[in-house]
Parts: structure tokens; C-alpha cells; sequence
């Protein structure tokens, strides 16, 4: 995984999900996206999630439950967009 | 007007929404969990909090069951013989509030709506028939127009081009529209747009005009009261729905009565009243603020945020609509505290808020933000 996905991701929720410049440097790949620990998004913040997954990568989820594992972290949505984004 | 089908779709989405509300699994209302694996699967807090909400709906003492289908004949069981539902709405204190729905009024309202949706072949449901929005417009109301529901998810995502059809009505919510707007989807012929639990912004309604929407309406209504007045354009005023009864003898409070019942209730907003069944909204009379179309009250939040031993004194209100739909909150810590001790203060609100009471934007300071005239003021 290239460091520039997880960099691009970072800058892309900043400005969708509102959160903070400065906290958001602080992220590892390794931060749990929805749990209170790590960066604590929640249900509101996965619809704003996808939408930014198809409006800014091309990738359209259709169902959820197939690719929970890919909200699981910072790092494993980042591994989900290079492997599924439109070449 | 309800069946046992209809009894199991509300309980599953019960334990979706409480799989939510308890932070136990936040992507569960996007799921598609099969109905015998959601029984199976949400975690032991969800299930009973679940047993315990069910309960209160359809009027039975809280008590254990071991399957989904032996709560279904339990729940429809009860609903028969009580005739009744209650729907359980936040209040300013956090204590929830029951609202009791009885099958008359049910009818009333699947009746009285159903005349303005003739053409409708298919509901397709967004929203959890376990709220009374839901219930309304995707349970009783498919019964009074003998229509088929679908229900889904509500993905932005979904091949919605290949979903929807000629005739269908599609039960929404604004968080969800303003999706739908902002990532440029359309409608195929005669499709229609429902919206309700939240103000839908004129320029959504116009760009859901714009993607071919054959008819956009917009239901306001409160848990108490259930649907009260309906508006289809930007800009325009809402016009009470034929059920209703309004008094004009208080102009700046009136209020409404079902024509079937006796008693006067006071409306939720304040309003302007146009030709006697319009009405222009003004704001809410308590103060609560929606976020994704719940009720939230940031004195509440204050309050909880306030009792945390790291924080001296904080503020919390609605994000600017430059910054976000969102709560957002300022911070003054007590001596001993850093920004750093962020993750715990909000693993402990987690505990205490539901997902749309959680402040998105957490800022620090050494005072809390104050205008020129000493007044509270943004940040």
C-alpha cells in the first residue's frame, strides 16, 4: 500500500467528515475507524464514507455486509481503494 | 392494518437500530443481515435493550425470547389484543417519552394519506419501520393503498437505476436525498419522493425536481402527533393534512386535534398559519436541533460533556452549515489535562450519547468562547 493513499483518505475525510487538521496528522494506518479509541466515526459518518468512495474513487458499494473488513481501519479502507478503483 | 410479516420487519429493524444506537455495530442499518442471522448475531446488550423496547411498543411485560419467530408471535399476539403502539421519542432529559398510537388513529392517518398517493404501486422503504415515520408511511400506509413495500438499506450506493421502477414511492429521509443530489443520481418515470423526521432544504427539493423526481412531498409531523401537514414545493408553506383540526384562538400557539379525538395538542414548531390550513415553520419551541433527522438537544450533551472530571467548563451547538451537520463542541480542560486525553472524553460521551448526540469537532481553549457583550458566542 502506498503511504499517498493513506494521505489522500486523510485529506478526503478532513474535509467530508469534519474532523480536525491537526488530529488528523496524528493518524496511523493502523486506527480503528469506528471505535471511540481510534477515530470514532460513526453510522452517519459511514454513508458519508461511501459516498466519498464512489464520488472520489469510483467505487461503488452495494453491499455492505461483502466488504465490512474494509472499514475496519484507516489502512484496510486505503488497501480496499487500490485494489477496487477503476484503472 | 398490521400483520405478523409486518411485526417481524419492525423488530429486525429494531435490532438494527439499537445495534446502532449502542454503538455495538455501526454499520448495521446499511446492512442487509438476513432476518434469522440478525437474531443470532447482535451482541447480548443489543438483544436485550431490544426485548426490552419491543416490549413497550406493543404493550407487553419485558421478557426473554430465544428466537425472532417466537417474538414475532408474541409481539403480533399483543398488538392484537391491545390494538395499540408506542413509539418511544427522546426528550430534552434524556428520558424517553412514550407516544401512544392506537389502531384508530393508524387508520386515520394510513386512510387520510393514502388519497394523495393513488398512483403508487410500490413503497420502497429507507427508514426503520420500528419509528413512527417509518411505520406510517411504509407499514400502514402500503396496507391502505394495497401496494407491495421493499425494503433496503439506505446505501447512496445501491444500483438504484436498476431498483426503482414506474409507480414506486420511495420513503426517504433529507441526509439521505442530499446524498442522492450530491452524487448527481436520477429517478426513472413516475417515481415519487417522500421525506420527513428533518426540514429537507428548498435547493435539495429543487435538485430532486431536477433528477426527475415526479413528485417530491414533504411530511411534517412529531412522534406525538404522527403526520400532521404535507408541502410538495420549495418555499411553500405546508398544508395540514384532512385529519386535522386546528384552533386559531391562541394565533401566535395554535393548536391541533385529530378530528377523531378530543383532545387539543400543542404543535412541536412555531408557526405562522396562511389561510387556515397553511403553515409556515419558524423554529423549534424547544431546543433541540436535528442532526440526520433526530432530535438532539446540545444542553443535554453540555450537561453529560460538563460531568467529566478532565473538563472545567465546555459549550456545545450546531455546526455552522459551512462546517457540517454536526454538533461540535469547546473544551476548557481542568489543570492536569491536555488535548491528548481526547479519546477518553469521548470514549466516555460513547457511553452516555447516542451516535447523533456525539459532538463530531472537539476544540480546546483556555476560556470559553465569548462576544464582545460577555454573550456566548461561536468558534
Amino acid at each position: 500500500m502506498t503511504d499517498s493513499t493513506v494521505d489522500e483518505l486523510k485529506q478526503l475525510i478532513s474535509k467530508h467528515l469534519t474532523v480536525n487538521k491537526e488530529e488528523i496528522s496524528k493518524w496511523t494506518e493502523d486506527e480503528p475507524l469506528f471505535s471511540p479509541e481510534g477515530l470514532a466515526f460513526d453510522s452517519i459518518d459511514a454513508m458519508e464514507l461511501l459516498a466519498v468512495l464512489q464520488k472520489e474513487y469510483g467505487i461503488s458499494i452495494e453491499n455492505v455486509r461483502r466488504h465490512r473488513k474494509a472499514f475496519e481501519t484507516l489502512g484496510s479502507l486505503a488497501r480496499y481503494i487500490e485494489k477496487n478503483r477503476p484503472s | 392494518m398490521l400483520n405478523r410479516k409486518d411485526v417481524k420487519r419492525i423488530l429486525c429493524d429494531l435490532f438494527r437500530t439499537e445495534s446502532v444506537r449502542r454503538r455495538s455495530d455501526l454499520l448495521a442499518v446499511l446492512d442487509e443481515t438476513e432476518e434469522h442471522n440478525l437474531f443470532a448475531e447482535v451482541s447480548p446488550e443489543v438483544l436485550t435493550s431490544s426485548f426490552q423496547t419491543a416490549a413497550v411498543l406493543f404493550g407487553y411485560a419485558p421478557r426473554a425470547f430465544s428466537s425472532l419467530d417466537l417474538m414475532t408471535d408474541y409481539a403480533y399476539a399483543s398488538f392484537s389484543k391491545n390494538r395499540r403502539i408506542t413509539f418511544l421519542t427522546s426528550g430534552s432529559s434524556g428520558e424517553p417519552k412514550p407516544c401512544v398510537h392506537t389502531l384508530d388513529m393508524m387508520e386515520e392517518e394510513a386512510f387520510g394519506s393514502a388519497a394523495f398517493f393513488k398512483g403508487t404501486k410500490r413503497i420502497v422503504s429507507l427508514v426503520p419501520a420500528c419509528h413512527l415515520y417509518g411505520f406510517s408511511f411504509t407499514v400502514t400506509l402500503p396496507h391502505a393503498l394495497n401496494v407491495p413495500v421493499l425494503s433496503l438499506p439506505a446505501l447512496p450506493t445501491q444500483l438504484w437505476n436498476q431498483i426503482l421502477q414506474t409507480g414506486d414511492l420511495v420513503v426517504g429521509f433529507p441526509l439521505f436525498w442530499s446524498y442522492w443530489v450530491r452524487m448527481k443520481l436520477s429517478f426513472p418515470p413516475r417515481v415519487e419522493v417522500l421525506s420527513s423526521t428533518a426540514p429537507c432544504r428548498d435547493e435539495i427539493i429543487e435538485a430532486l425536481y431536477q433528477a426527475g423526481a415526479a413528485r417530491f412531498t414533504e411530511i411534517y409531523g412529531a412522534s406525538e402527533t404522527g403526520a400532521i401537514a404535507f408541502r410538495h414545493y420549495p418555499g411553500s408553506d405546508f398544508e395540514i393534512l384532512p385529519f386535522w383540526d386546528i384552533s386559531l384562538q391562541t394565533p401566535d400557539s395554535p393548536r391541533i386535534k385529530r378530528l377523531s379525538q378530543p383532545q387539543w395538542m400543542e404543535l412541536p414548531d412555531y408557526v405562522k398559519v396562511r389561510q387556515g390550513r397553511f403553515l409556515r415553520l419558524l423554529g423549534r419551541t424547544d431546543d433541540s436541533v436535528q442532526i440526520a433527522g433526530i432530535n438532539v438537544y446540545p444542553k443535554k450533551v453540555e450537561r453529560i460533556l460538563s460531568a467529566h472530571p478532565a473538563v472545567k467548563a465546555c459549550r456545545v451547538r450546531l455546526m455552522r452549515p459551512d462546517e457540517g451537520e454536526r454538533l461540535k463542541a469547546f473544551i476548557v480542560l481542568n489543570e492536569g489535562y491536555t488535548s491528548d486525553h481526547l479519546g477518553i472524553i469521548r470514549n466516555y460521551l460513547a457511553k452516555h450519547l447516542t451516535v447523533h448526540e456525539l459532538p463530531r469537532q472537539f476544540t480546546f481553549g483556555e476560556q470559553l468562547p465569548l462576544s464582545s457583550m460577555g454573550k456566548d458566542s461561536d468558534w
